[in-house]
């Protein structure tokens, strides 16, 4: 009776575990519920250094000023789930774009980093981003786009006495020393508001628009961190660290079959499991799934045949010395514990002293091995236990189909 | 696999750990002269994956980034990504100003119209000093952890050996990936501090063995035999998990692509040295500490050891 039982349950869970594997492998591939890093779907990861200069410290106040302005600028772009986060601890703004995006222009309008002044054709400065409340799009008479500027403050009064005085020449609109438009001065304008006409595209009348609205930063920002990954780059990389995976992980199955025959067999589905509860596991808890990620879960698929090898030579030689199956399986599993768990402890000490001072991607790789060693301690010493008792519990097996060839005395 | 159990490893373990230290001054030797090939994660600069239409020449990439940056420019093939034709470089340059970018972008264009930048990093070089300086306090942590860790459950002898077998793997990954010329970028410090923890790892599974066999020596066996014993009954297992980590690895050498070379190349180094290292420093060293502090208890007190 108890032989049946053991069976049924056996193929009931090599029937569930196959159920999974083709539903989240065929059915409804796996990939589409990742929450993939920029590293694997494209994207840009840009962090922005504030400093102190003329403009004024980069005090926490300035900081999160600034981190509006950065909103606003991404948002021009009309990406999707734009990140952006202030890290007040170290003075950064960090930007994270994901997905298909035009990443020349993100570049382009996130990463002007610059100060804006209005400069007169003397050099002096005539308006700078304080005395600006927002620029915009309009449509002009000509069919064409122009740029509409709202002042505040002093503004208005400043440009006022500009604009008498400079008639017919141009008046520079500068980042920095970077010359993004030079108007000429029509008539003179004496009011909070002014239009800057020209050969503008809907596209670069909202450009100019948005570097006039971000260039208002109330303290210096320096980038000093810029990395870009096409989505081209991405789905490469996914499709070959899935390619290596896959054959990395055919060739230890076909080893551990090789090597330990029916307990190998075993090994394997328990290593299914473990894969399942690791993937299941990463992605409860929403964890972004990044290049070095993927390669520590491989990594940690080779360690977690680790805790089974010790286990089954354990058994092997206890099998060895001349003990039944059952005591020589119970006594294998007892003796292999410590080092299990002792030799795994030391891979979770390096794993969680990455997690705490590791940078984003390396946070990704730290996490996947930790949570990979845990899991596969725990499926080591737990559900390959089982099936190995239950398949013991099945019929009475040859030694040899443990690996072991010659029977102790 | 059988004769690995019979090998006497004790008896030629003064051999090895000598091989291991000369290989270890070759491998600082090397670090000097040469140094690593830091990447700009820790220099600072930028680093470009260029995609051209056609094929073009080594040559034909660096006259255009020369143009523009000078011979400070490196310029390297890649694979090919998302199964395009054509070429595809990387370009290493120092930090560019956004004039000198869109010269470099021009000169690309000037080769192929339709050129498309696949990937591009930008690291400042404030960035690339605190990654670094993190990186060695990463490490000792990790270091000093695995020391007190290893006292507690083992002892403190072990510690010692077992941190000196990681200060070998440390050296030789080092010098191997200096010799490579591998690029050291973010990821290096995830890599060799998985391989600080798998070569623990190891060397823990060794010296478990060593523990068990110490409180139940057979009689009249002495502690080199002891030891050997210990290291002819977890061989196995150890190579066993070498190949089956090291297959995983391989795999994605081969197959994973040029953007994870660097970090896989770094991982096989380590996991290989850890493996050996756990053996022949981590318990040989152990041994010889023991024989010596027997052999000085063994003298009348008045007379002081011989070192």
């Amino acid at each position: 009776m108890r032989g049946v039982r053991n069976a049924v349950a056996l193929v009931l869970l090599v029937a569930l575990l196959g159920g999974i594997g083709w539903w989240y492998g065929v059915k409804d591939p796996i990939k589409n519920h990742m929450k993939l890093g920029l590293d694997l779907k494209g994207g840009v990861h840009m962090v922005l250094q504030g400093v102190d200069s003329e403009v004024g410290p980069a005090t926490d106040e300035a900081l999160e000023a600034a981190l509006e302005v950065v909103d606003k600028r991404v948002n021009s772009l009309g990406v999707s789930e734009p990140v952006i986060q202030l890290d007040k601890g170290n003075k950064r703004i960090i930007v994270q774009i994901a997905g298909e995006t035009d990443t020349e222009r993100a570049r382009a309008i996130v990463g002007k980093t610059a100060v804006l002044t209005f400069v007169d054709p003397e050099g002096k400065i005539v308006l700078d981003g304080k005395d600006i409340e927002r620029a915009g799009v309009a449509p002009d008479q000509a069919g064409g786009y122009e740029v509409t500027l709202k002042l505040k403050g002093e503004g208005p009064t400043k440009f006022a006495a500009a604009t008498k005085k400079w008639i017919g020449q141009q008046i520079a609109i500068k980042l920095d020393e970077e010359v993004i438009s030079a108007p000429t001065v029509q008539s003179e304008i004496n009011s909070d508001s002014a239009v800057i006409t020209g050969n503008f595209t809907v596209d670069s009348a909202r450009d100019l628009a948005q570097l006039i609205n971000g260039g208002a930063l109330p303290v210096k920002l320096v980038m000093s961190e810029n990395r870009i990954v096409s989505a081209t780059l991405g789905a490469d990389s996914l499709s070959k660290s899935a390619m290596a995976g896959v054959i990395g992980m055919a060739f230890v199955v076909c080893f551990m079959w090789l090597l330990y025959k029916l307990p190998g067999l075993m090994a394997t589905i328990a290593l299914t499991v473990y894969a399942f509860l690791t993937l299941g596991f990463l992605l409860s808890i929403n964890a972004v799934f990044t290049l070095p990620g993927i390669a520590g879960l491989l990594l940690s698929i080779g360690m977690a045949v680790d805790a089974n090898v010790i286990i089954f030579e354990r058994i092997k030689e206890e099998l060895r010395n001349g003990k039944g199956l059952r005591s020589g399986i119970d006594a294998g599993f007892h003796r292999a514990f410590s080092a299990v768990i002792d030799s795994n402890v030391t891979t979770l000490i390096a794993g969680i002293i990455l997690y705490s001072l590791g940078t984003t991607a390396v946070k990704g790789f730290a996490l996947t091995l930790t949570v990979g060693v845990f899991l596969s301690l725990f499926t080591s010493i737990t559900v390959t236990r089982w099936l190995i008792n239950t398949l013991v519990g099945l019929r009475p097996w040859k030694k040899s189909l443990f690996g072991v060839k010659e029977v102790g005395q | 696999m059988g004769f690995l159990t019979r090998i006497n490893y004790m008896k030629s373990a003064k051999y090895w750990i000598v091989f291991s230290l000369i290989l270890s001054v070759i491998g600082l030797g090397v670090l000097g002269f040469w140094g690593l090939n830091l990447g700009i994660d820790f220099t600072g600069g930028k680093m470009l994956d260029v995609q051209f239409k056609t094929a073009l020449t080594s040559k034909q990439v660096e006259d255009a980034a020369f143009a523009v940056v000078g011979k400070n420019a490196v310029v390297q093939q890649a694979q090919m990504k998302g199964g395009e034709t054509g070429s595809e470089w990387y370009v290493r340059t120092p930090e560019l100003t956004e004039e000198d970018r869109a010269a470099l972008m021009a000169e690309f264009k000037k080769l192929d119209e339709s050129f498309k930048i696949v990937g591009e990093d930008d690291v400042s070089g404030t960035v690339s000093s605190e990654l670094a300086t993190k990186a060695g306090l990463a490490l000792a942590i990790a270091a000093a952890l695995q020391i007190l860790y290893i006292w507690f459950r083992f002892e403190f002898k072990f510690g010692i050996t077992g941190v000196v077998a990681l200060v070998h793997d440390f050296i030789i990954t080092m010098g191997l990936l200096a010799v490579l010329r591998v690029q050291i970028n973010s990821q290096f410090v995830a890599a060799i501090l998985t391989v600080l923890g798998y070569s623990m790892n190891d060397t823990v599974v060794v010296i478990d063995r060593i523990r068990e066999n110490l409180k139940a020596r057979r009689k009249g066996e002495t502690l080199e035999a002891m030891t050997t014993r210990s290291i002819q009954e977890v061989i196995t297992r150890s190579l066993y998990t070498g190949v089956s980590v090291q297959a995983m690895l391989l795999s994605m050498l081969i197959f994973g692509g040029d953007t994870i070379w660097d970090f896989a190349m770094t991982l096989l180094i380590g996991v290989t040295s850890g493996t050996y290292s756990s053996i022949f420093i981590a318990s040989a060293l152990w041994l010889f500490w023991h024989q010596w502090e027997d052999n000085r208890k063994k003298k009348p007190s008045g007379k002081p050891a011989r070192a």
